[in-house]
């Protein structure tokens, strides 16, 4: 076990589907060396099979005995898809442009593809990154001790002076969020950004996020809001509990959404046009009591009352939904800053060393 | 971004022995490579820091040094306007991060933080792909053909500045199109192209207009189309209604203010007939049929006012329901018409003291005097103010009444309140009836009625869909004259469609103090015009669909409509028609990337006119690759820039290259070429002018559009470097932030050093102050101040008496059925695009690996069943004017009488290179052609829509 465990919470109900933390994953990480195919971040349509396609049905984790469950390696031609390239070069010379390998399957192929009967369908976002668990099945599937879990934080990487490329990490993952990079013919997966948390910086996934879903901080930091949407107010939720790893990245699971229809198109009060039942089959049995704590406390919000939770999910300010260091503003402020901006004063609020969440209550 | 080599490198100084290979995923299931048996590697302490520098090193090769980076937002028609950082290493740029340093205005409102996209954050990425235009190209080839030949600036810039010189001597100056697209809007370079085309007195369309972005039913009732407010106001609401948009999907940045508002307590509505990414989250979702807005608006305001739901003061005060019409011929009654015996002279002197302006008096029934009274605000008052008492009067206009008045001439006549004339309307649109046409159930109707009528703070988004139909502007107007009806304005919300800050001090970037002026045209008539759009329409649609939308068979409804162009040509027919001109034949066109979007045989009938196509972009498009001279330019990473609207939020962002940058090929900025080519021009007619020693030759005739009576081509660089002052892109940021107001106090450096941005300051908001801790909305000083509407009755206007649309049934409020013809089962719809504004980044790698990599329809479930297409087929979608190859995405939200498609796909995507808005013909629409009354004269408030959802078509699998 780790010292400390860093999580992440991501808040579906404030998920659009935009997949700029995918596209800033690329680009920070992904966009080379082999990495091409490789989404360590994507985000996908629920109901839908995924990224790699059909990953929940492919095996891994940990059965009820705690044993390792078989699994299989997706195929990059048929579960991941291989990244199309373009003949962008000839477009100039009178060319049609076309991608130079088949479109059969790719990262974001269900995009807003969804379920249910028009007009009472259904879909919400799901992004996905490393679960970083407590008890990896890539860890336990790795035939060379090469998975580690980093003390100070619980970041798991693949030690790549060990790696062999056996490739049993990605059939031990329930997740299917470990990688084969052909190039360097080893494994690899997201890092958590642990370089950009060294540097002040929050995961780019995350600090990127224009809809605000992504909080990140320590487990054990109980003022923090991960601890406290996890913890105290149980309405984060692992996904896939019953895959045995311990997943540390949490998700709020998404409101039912809007009434359904009847057949005179009349909206049917209290419809579940999410149903229930298959959230909780994502996100386990504290499914039903999550959405309740958060109606109630929407409720309570809209009448006027206070609600620490509501205050902690609507996040005033972007730069406190990250508990990364004991300063993490200043040090974040520092880091993307340019130099030029050290020697003049900062023309707004100093950044503050507040530690705990703002719990300001706005009457309406 | 770092290569391949760095990490190898960074690799191999660990000492780690990465080796290449060839190896390939296998098919599932794979069976995995038994490891060779050895002493289990557990034993030893895995040796982590090895891996943990790759990472750290390649981090810090796409930091490169913090102290380097540039800041940008990406100026395209988005207008999101977020302030990036740029890394760069090496003087190439590696990514973007956001600056996410916008300062939090409140405790108790989500602050800004950390605006941006999916496309910004991969413009790093799509600057350096191969479609990126490098060196002045010139083409050798037949157009279109793609054979190109490199050449230097100079000889571009001399080819260019010879072509519209010798337009500006054969044909004036009207015979040169010059014209910045919706791929640059910003204050400062955009400002490049539009000085120079004022500079040569070419022609300029309405950007807003042609793009069928414009809100003409929004101007028709508050007297303006972009009002508004910021986005953190919608979380101060308690309803918020979304109406033919869907900001989870183009309204990125901001989106996020929904769903924080939603935790906060206010109600989401959103109304689409798709379910789409933003109603999967809504409180309440109205699946209306496509192009329906209207009748459901209307059922709407049919509701309030049945039920009484509204504020009579309000409506007394601030809107036009009060004003009398006239029965005999429906014109609104105006105090020049009335015997003023029978009328309050105290009012009559205190209101309308000019007897020249009575025309725009406008007249009421006085709740007490039972007599009719003059009202104050109007055109025509001597007095501006809406407020009906005050030391000097107390009048009460009654709302809802019939009765009698005296005219000058001694008749008496019938008239009645507008307010009486809507309700009469209204009765056409009571929810039982409209249910078949929007499929709306009227409990819906009821909810919405009291939820936008009895809350406290209302605001209804209204989005760009709606204006898309061939009667969308009659739909706009619709939804605002419920917004009005609801007596929503400044913090009690109201209608949102794009809030515009007041900007001022930026006139002398773009134009020369009306010295000069360009020759403005209406962005769809020019363009209906430009590519033949009679022609399509011909073939479009039948005498039924004109007879539903308009009332009139086809070839009356086409008479009608080429007889207004005829009158509206060039501006001469000011109040007339639209301006327009068919005179050019030089085109200077830069960041238009106009074959994407133009519709039926426009592409054909454009080329033919065209003589000279000069075009300036970043990169490739299919417009680009029909251009006669190609102009490279820079984009938005390596250009300075300012800019502020629209009001979205408070910032204005700064674009600074990173500092050390590596130029791309030999990109300029627009504002290099176009410095350059008022040199050149200059050049060229001294030059001529030595030989022929002939005025004309280097003073250009231009009576219409200069104070002048001519235009000096042997001062052009002067003028339009203002004495050498503004040559560059640098310069004109310079130059702005030095002469805006709103600006103030600041320079680059206090920009750059706070994250690329400034807050715009308390006068940047028209009719309301922009309070420092408050969101902003639209019309406080209406709202508390009862200062007017820039509307011909200084008030919410309900009733418009323009002989056109009293002839059209249309001078109250009404709604109109589509003119799609309905031969064909599906309606295409193409709203705004989650992957590209518009064209911009649709042919990005990056993101076209994030959707199906290559244009798709999105089709209903059960219709794709039916017509045995499954999901990743191929399929045909035709009409009459053509067929179009797409992928099949089957779609669960998607309608069962349409397809769902995203909008700004190029034409090379396609097979045959005929692209989905070849299937789609448009009509000008009469009343927004319609010009000259009151508030209603052509401008930025009033122009019309290209229509693109006025086609219907039928899928076949191929």
């Amino acid at each position: 076990m780790s010292k400390r465990q860093i999580a992440m919470v991501m808040d579906l109900n404030k998920c659009i589907g935009c997949q700029t933390c995918t596209v800033s994953c690329k680009t920070q990480w992904t966009n080379r060396n082999g990495r091409e195919y490789m989404y360590w971040n994507n985000v996908e349509t629920k109901p839908g099979p995924g990224y790699p396609k059909q990953w929940e049905t492919m095996g891994g984790g940990f059965d009820e005995q705690g044993n390792l469950r078989e699994g299989v390696v997706p195929s990059r031609t048929s579960d991941y898809g291989t990244p199309w390239d373009y003949n962008l070069e000839d477009i100039k010379s009178g060319e049609l442009l076309e991608a130079q390998q088949p479109l059969k399957v790719g990262p974001n192929w269900d995009e807003d593809q969804g379920a249910g009967d028009f007009p009472n369908s259904y879909a919400f976002y799901l992004p996905r990154i490393c679960n970083h668990c407590s008890s990896p099945g890539c860890l336990a599937a790795c035939p060379r001790g090469a998975i580690f879990k980093r003390d100070q934080d619980g970041i798991v990487l693949i030690d790549h002076e060990r790696c062999e490329g056996l490739r049993y990490c990605i059939a031990g993952c329930p997740y299917k969020k470990v990688y084969f990079n052909p190039k360097l013919y080893k494994s690899e997966k997201c890092i958590f950004c642990f370089p950009r948390i060294e540097k002040g910086l929050p995961p780019a996934c995350a600090q990127q996020c224009v809809g605000r879903i992504r909080f990140v901080g320590y487990l054990d930091d109980v003022e923090g809001q991960v601890h406290k949407l996890v913890y105290k107010y149980k309405v984060a939720l692992p996904l896939h509990p019953e895959m045995g790893t311990q997943p540390n990245v949490y998700y709020v699971p998404p409101l039912p959404g809007p009434p359904k229809f009847d057949a005179n198109g009349k909206p049917i009060p209290n419809s579940e046009r999410i149903p229930i039942n298959y959230l909780e089959s994502l996100f386990g049995e504290g499914t039903r009591e999550a959405l309740k704590v958060v109606e109630a406390e929407k409720e309570k919000r809209k009448n006027g009352q206070p609600s620490e939770l509501m205050d902690i999910l609507i996040a005033y300010k972007h730069a406190d939904m990250f508990r990364i260091s004991d300063t993490p503003q200043q040090l974040l402020q520092i880091e993307k800053r340019p130099k030029a901006a050290m020697a003049s004063p900062a023309p707004k609020k100093a950044a503050t060393t507040t530690t705990t969440t703002t719990t300001t209550t706005p009457t309406r | 971004m770092s290569s391949r080599r760095d990490v190898l490198k960074n690799l191999m100084a660990l000492g780690t022995t990465a080796v290449a290979s060839n190896l390939v995923h296998a098919q599932t299931p794979q069976p995995l490579p038994t490891p060779e048996r050895r002493d289990d590697p557990r034993l030893q302490p895995p040796k982590k820091t090895s891996t943990e520098d790759m990472y750290r090193l390649e981090f810090a090769d796409t930091l490169g040094d913090s102290g380097e980076h540039g800041f940008a937002y990406h100026c395209v028609n988005c207008q999101g306007n977020c302030a990036w950082q740029v890394w760069s290493k090496d003087g190439k740029v590696t990514r973007e991060n956001q600056s996410a340093s916008y300062p939090s205005i409140a405790d108790d409102i989500p602050d800004a933080n950390p605006r941006g996209c999916n496309k910004g954050v991969q413009h790093s990425q799509t600057m350096y792909e191969p479609d990126r235009l490098l060196y002045p190209m010139r083409r050798i080839g037949q157009r279109g053909e793609g054979k190109w030949k490199r050449i230097s600036w100079d000889e571009a810039i001399t080819e260019v500045s010879e072509k519209l010189y010798e337009t500006m001597r054969d044909k004036g100056p009207e015979g040169n199109y010059v014209h910045i697209g919706a791929g640059v809007l910003t204050e400062a370079r955009a400002a490049s192209v539009k000085r120079l085309g004022a500079l040569l007195g070419a022609v300029r369309p309405y950007i807003a207009s042609y793009v069928g972005d414009m809100f003409p039913g929004v101007s028709a009732v508050y007297g303006e189309g972009n009002i508004g407010c910021t986005y953190d106001f919608i979380y101060k609401s308690n309803v918020a209604v979304f109406w033919g948009c869907n900001p989870n999907t183009s309204r990125i940045p901001d989106a996020h203010y929904l769903w924080e508002g939603k935790y906060n307590g206010s109600k989401i509505i959103v109304i689409t007939p798709e379910f789409n990414s933003t109603a999967m989250h809504a409180d309440l979702w109205v699946p209306v049929k496509a192009g329906a807005d209207g009748h459901l608006a209307l059922s709407i305001c049919k509701r309030i006012i049945d039920r009484k739901l509204y504020d009579e003061t309000f409506l007394q005060t601030h809107t036009d329901l009060p004003l009398l019409v006239r029965e005999d011929n429906g014109h609104l009654l105006r105090l020049s018409d009335l015997d003023l015996t029978g009328v309050d002279k105290k009012l009559v002197e205190l209101f309308a003291a000019d007897e020249e302006k009575r025309h725009d008096v406008f007249v009421a029934f006085d709740k007490v005097t039972r007599k009719p009274i003059p009202l104050p605000g109007c055109e025509g008052s001597t007095v501006e103010t809406l407020r009906l008492q005050d030391i000097d009067w107390n009048v009460i206009p009654v709302l809802d009444t019939k009765g009698t008045v005296k005219l000058k001439d001694g008749t008496t006549i019938k008239v009645s309140t507008v307010f009486a004339r809507f309700k009469s309307e209204l009765g056409r649109f009571t929810p039982e009836k409209t249910k078949n046409i929007t499929g709306v159930h009227p409990s819906i109707v009821e909810e919405l009625a009291v939820d936008v009528a009895k809350s406290k703070v209302a605001v209804l988004t209204l989005g760009f869909s709606v204006g898309k139909h061939f009667n969308g502007m009659l739909s706009q107007r619709a939804i605002s004259a419920l917004a009005a009806l609801s007596g929503k304005l400044g913090e009690r919300g109201g209608i949102n469609t794009e809030n515009e800050w007041n900007i001022t001090g930026l006139a002398g970037l773009s134009g020369f103090d009306g010295k000069y002026l360009h020759r403005f045209a209406s962005g769809m008539t020019s363009e209906f015009v430009l590519g033949d759009g009679m022609k399509t329409y011909d073939q479009a649609f039948n005498d039924d669909d004109v007879q539903r939308a308009t009332g009139m068979s086809k070839s009356a409804y086409q008479e009608r409509i080429e007889g207004m162009l005829k009158e509206g040509k060039n501006d001469e027919g000011y109040l007339k028609g639209k301006p327009y001109w068919d005179t050019c034949e030089t085109y200077l066109l830069f960041a238009d990337a106009r074959f994407r979007r133009n519709k039926g045989g426009y592409k054909d009938a454009f080329l033919e006119k065209a003589k000279f196509i000069a075009y300036g972009d970043i990169r490739i498009s299919d417009f680009a690759m029909y251009a006669d001279v190609l102009l490279p330019c820079t984009s938005h990473y390596e250009c300075w820039d300012i800019r502020t609207n629209p009001g979205y939020h408070r910032f204005a962002n700064i674009a600074v290259p990173p500092q050390h940058f590596k130029p791309v090929g030999e990109t300029k900025s627009e504002w290099e070429i176009s410095a350059l080519i008022a040199a050149k021009i200059e050049a060229l007619a001294k030059a001529r002018f030595e030989k022929t020693k002939n005025d004309a030759d280097i003073k250009i005739p231009d009576t219409t559009h200069t104070t002048t009576g001519f235009r000096s081509l042997d001062t052009l660089d002067e003028e339009f470097t203002l004495g050498g002052t503004i040559k560059t892109d640098k310069d004109a940021v310079e130059y702005a932030l030095e002469h805006v107001d709103q600006f103030k106090p600041n320079t680059v450096k206090t920009i750059y050093d706070r994250g690329g941005f400034l807050v715009l300051g308390e006068n940047a908001g028209k009719s309301s102050p922009l309070y420092k801790d408050k969101p902003y909305n639209t019309f406080e000083a209406q709202q508390h101040l009862s200062q007017r509407f820039d509307t011909l009755s200084g008030r919410l206007t309900f009733y418009v008496d323009h002989p056109l649309w009293i002839e059209a049934g249309a001078a109250v409020p009404t709604a109109r059925e589509s003119i799609r013809p309905k031969r064909h089962p599906f309606v295409l719809m193409t709203p705004h695009a989650r992957w590209s504004i518009h064209s911009t980044y649709k042919t990005s790698t990056t993101l076209l690996r994030l959707q199906r990599g290559k244009p798709c329809v999105m089709i209903n479930p059960e219709i794709a069943k039916g017509l045995g297409i499954n999901d990743g087929d191929d399929v045909i979608m035709k009409n009459e004017l053509g067929e179009a190859v797409l992928m099949a995405k089957i779609a669960a939200g998607v309608p069962k009488d349409a397809v769902v498609m995203e909008h700004g796909w190029e034409p090379f995507m396609y097979k045959g290179r005929k692209g989905h808005n070849a299937l789609v013909g448009d009509m000008l629409n009469m009343l927004e052609l319609s010009d000259g009354w009151g508030h209603l004269k052509f401008g930025t408030n009033w122009d019309g829509n290209q229509h693109a959802y006025d086609a219907t078509v039928e899928l076949v699998k191929v």
